[in-house]
């Protein structure tokens, strides 16, 4: 396969009262022409299980145990956690890129669009400056973003064209991997269902693997062929988009899935999930969900298994019994 | 409508100052809410709902129009003159994070009101503790500041705080969307539960349909600073009229891999595109007709009463 595949993946967090783990030992792959969702809501560690994968990693998180493998499509592989610093400057932005939320804060204002997008030909391709902004602006049309705009400045384009420009620098190595933080997460809905269209097709033309972070599972559902659904830091459940939605396993999942305006009948209470995502390290002993799990009993007290069915996991006891 | 409208404004302007001609973020709007009403106000970023919300709350002075809350014409009012209205009308705003004093305990945030308005002087502390428990949070958190509550623990103190001078109107700015998914649904049951308790009247300002869905009776969908539809909920998510409502509705993620949105319906937004003269929305629009560029569309009632539509394509 080629593509990314993260085994026992941990973060720690260096606290005063020792190492917490905010993600814990996450088993995932991203495989070469598919989109992977990883779905968590604030809290999860689905930022930082990304921010891992490339080793960008903010001070006082590390990763303390896995390994991530990139699997070339000339049968290379290379551990990306016993990378040095000349080792991930090949591997970053040129086989892994990464698409940020928020494209007003990832751009950088005093420079135009083209020039971002041509920086990345520049550095990885030894591009000059007139040949990066030509390839630049072709990449940029095909992203969506009208030649003429190209020599923008970022604060002259709306919210859906930014995240464009971040989409066509994310693109300029032909990378084997782009993981997307919440991609649409600050775009109107019509905006949103425009860029998602883009990446699907982006996905399926380059034959790249895409890692869509999200809280939203509509989104995940409209673009993302495998699901893997974090909870304080581990997973939950994972799947095949098809299987998950239709028999979601988990209580997390079911929970997340019922308390969905969309989905719920109108005129009733929304199906809630009781309480609140708890801070970070301050989670129950066993299954970190118990506290709000309408099924959870004395056992869950105990570390629950990771119950593998097919191709479904399911971090919950209630599948190892039944 | 049948009951008596508690808010009426008419012929609303705002303006901001800009390049060229400035933007008009609410460009001539009408609006009455009847009492007891709970309506959403829908459209996506830049569409002048909130803007809307705050010349409606008179947290904002409009260039043209009137706001009428109960028979009291508020438009030249100002400061001291506003006090029974401010306490009759409040908000609840989208980010509680910025919107509590982070140097304020949960006890001052929700007792504020009650001082300014010189309510419940013998038994304030009772009040605040029975509004905490009103919005389901436990007595423990009285003493806390912002930054110790989770996002769903502070919405719920900017609700109680909202509530503590028994308003008879509430704006709702985007209240649910900074929550997380699972907190989200928490936070809709207790508003429906409150609106229904207290017989208020609601105005709920949102980007996300369903959720208006769940908690209106009549919806508004604004676009560029004009309303381009209203009606009753359930009519307007079942037969949507104007190509921007149908294309916002077509446009929400379905929670279904096997209902993948194939083509969006209308073209991207453009901020270069002029915004004066003819309808706002013909440049993204599929349906768009020669008079759509150079006549407003004006909004009529379609159908049945109560449903109205501003688009040259429906008459």
């Amino acid at each position: 396969m080629t593509g990314l595949v993260a085994r026992g993946l941990t973060v720690a967090i260096d606290t005063p009262t020792g190492p917490v783990n905010v993600v814990d030992a996450v088993d995932l792959s991203v495989a070469a022409g598919r989109c992977t969702a990883l779905v968590g809501e604030s809290g999860s560690g689905k930022t930082l299980t990304a921010l891992s994968l490339v080793r960008l990693l903010p001070t006082g998180a590390h990763i303390s145990a896995g390994r991530v493998d990139l699997h070339g499509a000339d049968g290379s592989v290379v551990d990306i956690t016993a990378l040095d610093d000349a080792g991930l400057r090949r591997v970053r932005g040129r086989r892994i890129a990464m698409i940020f939320q928020e494209p007003m804060t990832a751009l950088n204002p005093l420079m135009r669009v083209h020039d971002q997008v041509g920086e990345g030909l520049e550095i990885h391709q030894g591009l000059r400056r007139r040949d990066a902004r030509i390839r630049a602006t072709a990449l940029l049309e095909r992203v969506g973003v009208p030649a003429r705009r190209a020599s923008a400045f970022p604060h002259e384009l709306s919210g859906g064209q930014r995240q464009r420009v971040m989409i066509a620098a994310a693109l300029v190595s032909d990378p084997d991997v782009v993981i997307a933080d919440e991609p649409t997460t600050s775009l109107d809905v019509t905006v949103q269902a425009q860029v998602l269209a883009l990446l699907r097709e982006l996905v399926a033309e380059r034959q790249m693997g895409l890692l869509l972070i999200t809280h939203d599972l509509g989104v995940v559902a409209q673009v993302c062929d495998d699901v893997t659904v974090l909870y304080a830091g581990r997973v939950v459940e994972q799947g095949s988009a098809v299987d998950i939605f239709a028999d979601p396993r988990h209580p997390y999942t079911r929970g997340l899935l019922a308390s969905m305006p969309s989905v719920a009948p109108r005129g009733k209470p929304l199906p809630a999930i009781r309480g609140v995502v708890p801070p970070l390290g301050r989670w129950p002993s066993g299954c970190r969900f118990r506290d709000r799990c309408d099924h959870a009993s004395d056992v869950c007290s105990t570390e629950p298994p990771m119950v593998q069915l097919g191709e479904r996991r399911i971090r919950c006891v209630l599948e190892a019994t039944s | 409508m049948t009951a008596t409208p508690l808010l009426v404004a008419s012929g609303l302007v705002r303006r901001f100052p800009g390049p060229g001609r400035g933007t008009v973020a609410v460009d001539d709007v009408d609006i009455a809410i009847a009492a007891g009403e709970r309506v959403g106000l829908v459209g996506e970023s830049g569409s002048g709902k909130s803007t809307l919300g705050r010349l409606l709350l008179r947290l904002d002075a409009a260039d043209a129009g009137t706001v009428v809350f109960d028979g009291d014409d508020l438009t030249r009012k100002s400061g001291r003159a506003l006090l029974p209205f401010r306490r009759a009308a409040q908000v609840v705003f989208q980010d509680p994070a910025t919107a509590l004093n982070p140097r304020m305990s949960v006890e001052e945030l929700v007792a504020e009101g009650l001082i300014i308005h010189g309510l419940h002087s013998a038994d304030r502390g009772a009040r605040v503790r029975a509004l905490l428990g009103e919005v389901g949070l436990d007595d423990s958190v009285r003493q806390r500041r912002p930054h110790e509550l989770s996002g769903g623990q502070k919405q719920r103190v900017g609700i109680a705080r909202a509530l503590a001078v028994e308003p008879r109107f509430l704006l709702l700015d985007e209240p649910v969307s900074a929550l997380d998914v699972s907190v989200q649904a928490q936070i809709v049951n207790l508003l429906a539960e409150l609106s229904r308790s207290r017989g208020l009247t609601i105005l709920f300002v949102a980007h996300d349909l369903h959720v208006v869905r769940h908690l209106c009776d009549r919806v508004l969908v604004m676009y560029r600073g004009r309303i381009v539809e209203e009606g009753p909920t359930e009519a307007m998510f079942a037969t949507p009229q104007h190509p921007y409502t149908q294309a916002l509705l077509a446009a929400v993620p379905v929670a279904d891999p096997a209902r993948r949105l194939l083509a969006v319906p209308v073209g991207p937004g453009n901020s270069d595109e002029p915004a004066v003269g003819g309808c706002r929305f013909r440049h993204r629009c599929p349906e768009a007709l020669p008079a759509c560029d150079v006549d407003v569309p004006a909004l009529v009632t379609i159908g049945t009463p109560g449903r109205r539509v501003a688009c040259h394509a429906r008459r």
